[in-house]
């Protein structure tokens, strides 16, 4: 019995390795907004040529840390002309978001990946976190969720 | 190691030396006392969450440990069971959990690392472990998580549980500080394979 759990570990060890080596190893599309394919459900459909540039924030409605952290990064800019425009992307959500859904998210540009890009393609996996694109569209940098 | 391990005279294999790190009648105050110190070192967390589901989550954290304590010492005592030595589990299970104030205390110094001074920062990061020290350059954030906690309270946490297992198998301090020293290090390994995958090509929050 107790060989049998040894072995176990030892099987778990080397798979989570092996999991994580080939998970490092893969090549990641660079973000680009313009050809990620989001579906604008509220506000602006692209980013303008003249913007001051784009911030993307990956949000799940089911995630209420990350929704905190994108009312602090609301909070914190609301909209002044030097700050750049806030964009709420709605991620790893199968399902078009019911309207009562949309209407609890305080955004004025809100899309929704609805093919799974920021996951699948671009391999970002943390809710909240800063993705910032220029005014053409072409990725600046991500930054953390901001913390309060 | 192995040898060690695994070779040893059955005479050798005598009734458990450990004695109790505290006595059975005050446990339930120690344990109780453990588990406010990791729920006050949770609250800490939670001050950079800033969610009322991490203030509910902090509720958990004594749990959670508790868990973690109760797995540790299962884990070791199926090591050693599995070289035919058996190691007396609630005592050691005692140590684990009693051990683990320098987690508490490491923590407390990591938080105080951040608004002392530089000079003051780097002794901190020698206790505390190498996240609080502030010119340490991570190549990658998964790293500083797994291997972050490194310091001298952390080698004071594996000292202590090498020693239980001497005292209470009568193998040599050295053969067990050498075996917690490398599980220590496949589990921050662990840790860095299960963090890299969390996050994938995203930042962490780190502060």
């Amino acid at each position: 019995m107790v060989r049998i759990v040894w072995f176990s570990l030892a099987v778990a060890f080397v798979f989570l390795g092996t999991v994580w080596a080939v998970d490092r190893g893969r090549r990641w599309d660079t973000p680009r907004l313009g050809s990620a394919g989001f579906e604008t459900l509220r506000g602006a459909r692209s980013v303008r040529r003249d913007s001051r540039g784009v911030l993307v924030v990956p949000l799940n409605p089911a995630c209420p840390h990350c929704l905190a952290a994108w009312r602090r990064l609301t909070e914190a800019c609301p909209g002044e002309p030097r700050c750049e425009d806030r964009v709420a992307l709605l991620v790893d959500v199968p399902g078009r978001p019911s309207r009562a859904a949309l209407a609890r998210l305080s955004a004025r540009t809100l899309w929704w990946d609805r093919r799974g890009v920021w996951r699948a393609r671009w391999g970002h996996r943390v809710y909240g976190e800063r993705m910032r694109f220029d005014g053409s569209g072409s990725y600046l940098g991500t930054s953390a969720p901001a913390l309060p | 190691m192995t040898s060690e391990r695994e070779h040893l005279p059955p005479e050798t294999r005598s009734a458990p030396a450990l004695s109790w790190a505290v006595a059975p009648g005050w446990q339930p105050f120690w344990y109780a006392y453990l588990g406010f110190c990791w729920w006050q070192a949770g609250v800490g967390e939670v001050a950079h969450a800033g969610t009322a589901s991490a203030a509910l989550a902090v509720a958990f954290v004594p749990a959670g440990k508790l868990a973690g304590f109760l797995s540790e010492a299962a884990f070791y005592w199926l090591w050693w069971r599995g070289g035919g030595r058996r190691l007396p589990y609630w005592r050691f299970f005692c140590v684990v959990a009693s051990a683990s104030l320098a987690d508490v205390l490491a923590i407390r110094l990591a938080e105080m690392a951040h608004t002392a001074s530089p000079a003051l920062a780097a002794w901190l990061a020698a206790l505390a472990g190498l996240q609080a020290w502030r010119g340490g350059a991570w190549g990658s954030p998964a790293l500083r998580v797994a291997f972050g906690t490194l310091g001298i309270l952390t080698a004071v946490r594996i000292g202590v549980t090498a020693h239980a297992q001497s005292r209470a198998l009568g193998i040599r301090g050295a053969v067990a500080l050498a075996w917690t020293a490398v599980v220590w290090v496949l589990g921050r390994i662990a840790l860095l394979w299960l963090t890299d995958l969390a996050r994938g090509r995203s930042p962490l929050p780190l502060h």
